[in-house]
């Protein structure tokens, strides 16, 4: 029987650093694998803090893209220095401070994986599960999406993404796309204040998005990448300061066009991702969730969660 | 078309755009479909059976928009 | 009729009565998440929270902007605002535009839409589209107003900002034919 692979955080950052200059390393998502080089000094260290669960995989069999990071060109390698990412030699982005090359690393990674991987419909939404039961949060504006998924998490559930609902059209399951979450700014203090057990890498001030920080995945929902969630709950949230707790029913037909609406490639897929939404549509129910207070949401999706039958479940 | 409780969601394979018909025009779209199974449908059959059916008057801006529209959208052949 | 032909007819006409206005076919915008250019959530949330609309409160720890709405393309037009140096693209819900609609101009860099009065007759641009907010449950209605999220409190800059690509993509700036999503 071969041992497990050491976790990242078994590493130290600069043995980290030295992997990443090497041959780089490979990480998996559980929707996908993806091969990361980086020539940046200390990206070692703020990586290790993000993705301390995740195995150590100096080698694997296969990598879905492969994604670099290196230094600025010419003069802006030591004076305001850069960071630049590149996936396959292409770099799709202007260059960022090089203290901002994680944020850079995560969105660039989020966009490869929205550009490339239309084997899947994808959603744009938060995803999480109690067991093999999958709740899928719209990504709206106003959602409060990213803290909602954070404080869940830290509360037993099983985090697939909080970005992406991967939903795999052949079985109409939902697959992790398992990567740190993005708090911003007032969002990092609450979840850091919710829970000691939070890790949080450092936070990054004054980038495009404001001032960034990353929640690592625990250990549960690293151990589970590779396992789907059958689809049982659709919410869309609306954090609204001082509300009361409300939960509204949504036509099914208003969820499918929210969620599609909400979707990366549901135009690219026409009527494979017509049909993949159409079935959690039809066979989820639905719900705006007003809330106010994390914990009073979280119990209330915990409890919807129990009540609502799986797709393919026999009544 | 994907029935969703009482609603309805349409995909053209032609234009690749996706429809929805909210219960009202989903009650239409049945009918239409109905009406359809006994051959070529004519303005005024169809005329007929909106108004004695469902109440609706075809001579109405709404109803021919939504006439316009189905027939756009292939669902309507007359 | 038999009895269960007239039942179904009874519930159809139930339906049709429910519903608020005549039925209506509603085109989901098409090539929506591909626009690679938006206005960013959270400029957006920003937008509608700093001009004081829709009674929408900074949320602690998260942006916030009224959500219970969908995208809805608007053909773009050049029109020639009162008062300003020249035509211009604008957007009207109006579905038959005539001078007399209610018109917007859209400021690309920032998404914001501002009401005009225009002189003239607009002139349709082929193939150039927005995006818009639309409170849906108030779409069956023939009030061109209604279509701007919330239909009870219009907001004053209905151009949708929120893309699923801002949400990825470390760089804001509006462009090319689709102004959101």
């Amino acid at each position: 029987m071969s041992a497990a692979p050491p976790c990242i955080l078994d590493l130290s950052s600069s043995q980290l650093d030295a992997s990443f200059a090497a041959d780089g390393l490979y990480v998996d998502y559980g929707a996908c694998v993806v091969r990361v080089r980086s020539h940046l000094p200390r990206f070692g260290e703020s990586f290790r803090r993000a993705y301390g669960a995740f195995d150590y995989l100096p080698t694997a069999d296969f990598a879905d893209f492969h994604v670099s990071l290196a230094p600025g060109r010419g003069i802006r390698r030591w004076l305001r220095p850069q960071s630049r990412f590149s996936i396959d030699a292409v770099e799709p982005f202007e260059p960022f401070p090089l203290a901002s090359a994680l944020p850079l690393f995560e969105w660039g990674v989020n966009w490869c994986f929205a550009q490339r991987f239309n084997q899947y419909v994808l959603l744009h939404a938060g995803t999480l599960a109690i067991g093999d039961r999958a709740v899928v949060m719209a990504a709206t504006p106003g959602s409060g999406k990213s803290t909602l998924s954070a404080a869940m998490m830290l509360r037993g559930f099983r985090l697939l993404s909080d970005e992406f609902g991967v939903l795999d059209p052949e079985t109409g399951n939902f697959l992790p796309m398992l990567k740190p979450v993005a708090l911003k700014n007032r969002s990092i203090e609450i979840i850091r204040e919710r829970s000691a057990a939070a890790s949080i890498g450092p936070t990054f001030v004054g980038t495009r998005k404001g001032d960034v920080a990353h929640l690592a995945p625990d250990a549960a929902s690293v151990a589970a990448a590779h396992r789907s969630a059958k689809p049982a709950l659709v919410i869309f949230p609306a954090y609204r300061q001082g509300a009361a707790l409300t939960l509204v029913p949504q036509p099914k037909e208003q969820a499918f066009a929210r969620l599609a609406f909400n979707s990366f490639n549901y135009a690219l897929l026409g009527s494979v991702a017509f049909n993949a939404v159409a079935d959690v549509a039809e066979r989820c129910p639905a719900y705006q969730l007003t809330y106010s207070k994390l914990d009073e949401a979280i119990a209330c999706l915990r409890e919807l969660l129990g009540e609502a039958t799986t797709v393919g479940d026999v009544r | 078309m994907r029935r969703l409780g009482d609603a309805a969601v349409v995909f053209d394979a032609v234009t690749w755009q996706t429809h929805l018909l909210p219960p009202a025009a989903a009650v239409v779209a049945d009918l239409i479909d109905e009406l359809a199974q006994d051959g070529p449908l004519s303005s005024e059959r169809l005329s007929r059976a909106l108004r004695e059916e469902l109440d609706l008057d075809s001579d109405t801006p709404e109803i021919r928009e939504l006439l316009r529209m189905f027939s756009e959208i292939g669902m309507l052949d007359t | 009729m038999s009895s269960s032909q007239s039942d179904r007819a009874r519930q159809r006409r139930r339906i049709i009565q429910a519903a608020v206005g005549a039925p209506v076919v509603f085109t989901l915008p098409s090539g929506a998440a591909l626009a690679a250019a938006s206005l960013t959530c959270d400029d957006k949330s920003n937008l509608i929270r700093n001009t004081g609309i829709g009674g929408t409160d900074t949320a602690l720890g998260v942006e916030a902007a009224p959500d219970g709405w969908v995208r809805y393309r608007l053909q773009v037009y050049e029109i020639n605002p009162s008062g300003s140096g020249g035509k211009t693209n604008g957007i009207t819900f109006d579905a038959n535009p005539s001078s007399s609609s209610i018109w917007y101009t859209v400021n690309l860099s920032t998404g914001a839409a501002t009401q005009v009065t225009v002189n003239g007759s607009p002139s349709l641009i082929s193939g150039l589209y927005y995006y818009a907010l639309v409170d849906y449950s108030a779409y069956p209605s023939s009030t061109a107003s209604a279509y701007v999220y919330p239909a009870h409190a219009p907001v004053g800059s209905p151009i949708a900002g929120g893309s699923c690509w801002t949400s990825l993509l470390p760089t804001s700036s509006i462009g090319g034919n689709n102004v959101i999503n």
